[in-house]
C-alpha cells in the first residue's frame, strides 16, 4: 500500500541507499546525525540504522522472545523511520521515537499472539532466509532467560518487564525512558522501583521452594 | 517522606538518579525505618540485570541480512503501514480515546438539549396553565357581571327583584378592576342602558373588597 504521510515525502533517492560501516556509525552522536541530515538526509539515515539496528532488534527480541519476529519488527521500525518526515527535525527525539515505535509494535505482536494462543502460524514463514540463525538465537535467549533475575522477570507484568528492559538491557537513561513511554520522569522512577522490589520477592520465593 | 514514597524511589536512589534533596530525604528515612532499609538492601543485592546477547557469528550473519533486507525494502518503496500513521501507541490510544470521547460529547450535548427542551416544555406548560386560569377567572367575573346586568335589566323593567335572582355579592379577585376594564367596553355597545351598566359595575367594585375581607 502506498504510504500517505503527505509532506516530507521526498525522502532519499531510494535505490541508492548504502549503509555505512557499523564502526563508522558507532561513534557518531545523535546531534551529529541530525546535523548531517540537514545536508545529506540519506547518509544521516544510514548512520542512524547502523547505530541503532542492533539495539532495536534486541529490544524487540527481549519483549517478543522470538528472533524472527524481532527481526521483522526492527525492519518495520526503520522503514517507518525512513518515511517519517520529522525524523531529523530539530528537537525530534529520534532515539526515543525508534524505541517507542518498536515497543508498541512488540506489544501488538505479543497481544495478538495471546489472542491466537501461540506462534504456531509462523511455521514455514522463514523470513529473510535466516531460519538457522533465528532458531539458534532463540535457543540462546531461552537459555539465558530461563535462570536468575532474567527468569524472575517473567513473573512481572509486560509493562514492568518493558521498563526494566529499557533501563537495564537497552541501557536507556531515565529521561529517554520517559520519552519512549511518554510519561513523566517521576513516573519512570516509581515504575522502575516497584518491579525491582517485586523481583526480589520472586527470587526469594524461588529460593524457598 | 513516607514508606510508600521511599519504596517508589528505590530504583533511582540506587541508580544515583535521584535529585539531591530527595536523595537526602530517602537517606534520612531509612535511618529510622528498618522496613524501608531492608527493601533497599534487598534490591541492592539483586544480581545485575544484564542483557542476553547472541554469539557474535550469529549476530554478524543476522545484521548482514538485516542491512540487505532493509535496502531491498526501501528500494522497493514498501511502507510497512503498521499500526497508526505516526504517533504510535500514544496515537493509537489517543484515537481509541477520541472514538470514545466523540460519542460521549455527543451524548452529553444531546442530553443537554433534551434537558433544555424538557425544561422549556415544562415552563411553557405552567405558563399556559397560568394563562388558562387567568382567562377562567376573567370569564367568571364577566359571567357574574352579566348576571348582575340581567338582574338590573329585570328590575328596571318591573321595579322588583325577580325570584331566585337576588343580587348575590360578586367575589372578585384583586385583579377584578383591570379585568372589568377589559371585559366591559364591548358590553356597553350591546346593552342600550350604559348608565345602569355603569351602576352595576360600581356595585361589583364596591362589593368585592368588603366580602373578600
Ligand atoms: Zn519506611
Amino acid at each position: 500500500m502506498p504510504h500517505s504521510s503527505g509532506e516530507g515525502d521526498e525522502p532519499m533517492a531510494r535505490a541508492t541507499l548504502k549503509l555505512v560501516p557499523k564502526a563508522e556509525a558507532a561513534g557518531v552522536s545523535d546531534e551529529e546525525i541530525h546535523d548531517i541530515a540537514t545536508r545529506d538526509r540519506e547518509r544521516a539515515f544510514d548512520l542512524l540504522v547502523r547505530k541503532y539496528r542492533d539495539r532495536i532488534y534486541y529490544h524487540a527480541l527481549y519483549i517478543t522472545r522470538d528472533s524472527e519476529e524481532a527481526f521483522d519488527v526492527a525492519q518495520d521500525v526503520f522503514v517507518r523511520g525512513y518515511h517519517e518526515p520529522r525524523l531529523f527535525d530539530p528537537g525530534f527525539r529520534t532515539k526515543a521515537w525508534l524505541f517507542r515505535v518498536c515497543t508498541n509494535r512488540c506489544y501488538n505482536i505479543v497481544r495478538d499472539r495471546h489472542r491466537r494462543g501461540g506462534i504456531l502460524d509462523r511455521l514455514g514463514k522463514a523470513s529473510a532466509g535466516l531460519q538457522v540463525q533465528h532458531t539458534a538465537i532463540d535457543a540462546v535467549l531461552d537459555r539465558e532467560m530461563s535462570e536468575g533475575v532474567a527468569h524472575a522477570m517473567d513473573a512481572l507484568s509486560p509493562e514492568h518487564r518493558t521498563i526494566l528492559t529499557l533501563r537495564y538491557f537497552d541501557d536507556l537513561s531515565y529521561q529517554e525512558i520517559a520519552d519512549v513511554l511518554q510519561v513523566k520522569l517521576g513516573t519512570v522512577m516509581s515504575r522502575l522501583s516497584r518491579p525491582k522490589v517485586r523481583l526480589h520477592g520472586v527470587l526469594s520465593e524461588g529460593e524457598g521452594e | 517522606m513516607n514508606c510508600w514514597r521511599v519504596q517508589n524511589l528505590v530504583a533511582p536512589f540506587l541508580d544515583g538518579e535521584l535529585p539531591d534533596a530527595e536523595c537526602e530525604a530517602v537517606g534520612a528515612h531509612i535511618e529510622v525505618c528498618a522496613e524501608c532499609l531492608a527493601v533497599i538492601e534487598s534490591v541492592e543485592a539483586l544480581p545485575p540485570l544484564t542483557a542476553p546477547r547472541a554469539p557474535q557469528e550469529l549476530e554478524a550473519a543476522l545484521f548482514d541480512r538485516f542491512d540487505a533486507c532493509l535496502k531491498e525494502r526501501l528500494a522497493a518503496g514498501i511502507d510497512p503501514g503498521i499500526d497508526a500513521p505516526t504517533g504510535v501507541g500514544a496515537a493509537v490510544a489517543g484515537l481509541a480515546r477520541r472514538e470514545v470521547r466523540v460519542p460521549m460529547v455527543a451524548a452529553a450535548a444531546w442530553l443537554g438539549v433534551m434537558v433544555m427542551l424538557a425544561g422549556g416544555v415544562a415552563l411553557n406548560h405552567t405558563k399556559v396553565q397560568d394563562l388558562e386560569d387567568s382567562v377562567a377567572r376573567r370569564e367568571a367575573i364577566i359571567q357574574a357581571l352579566q348576571e348582575r346586568v340581567a338582574v338590573a335589566d329585570a328590575r328596571s323593567d318591573d321595579g322588583t327583584d325577580p325570584p331566585g335572582r337576588a343580587m348575590a355579592p360578586v367575589f372578585l379577585p384583586p385583579s377584578a378592576p383591570s379585568a372589568l376594564g377589559a371585559a366591559l367596553p364591548p358590553r356597553r355597545g350591546l346593552y342600550s342602558q350604559p348608565g345602569i351598566v355603569g351602576a352595576s359595575v360600581r356595585q361589583a367594585s364596591y362589593d368585592a373588597p368588603r366580602v373578600v375581607r
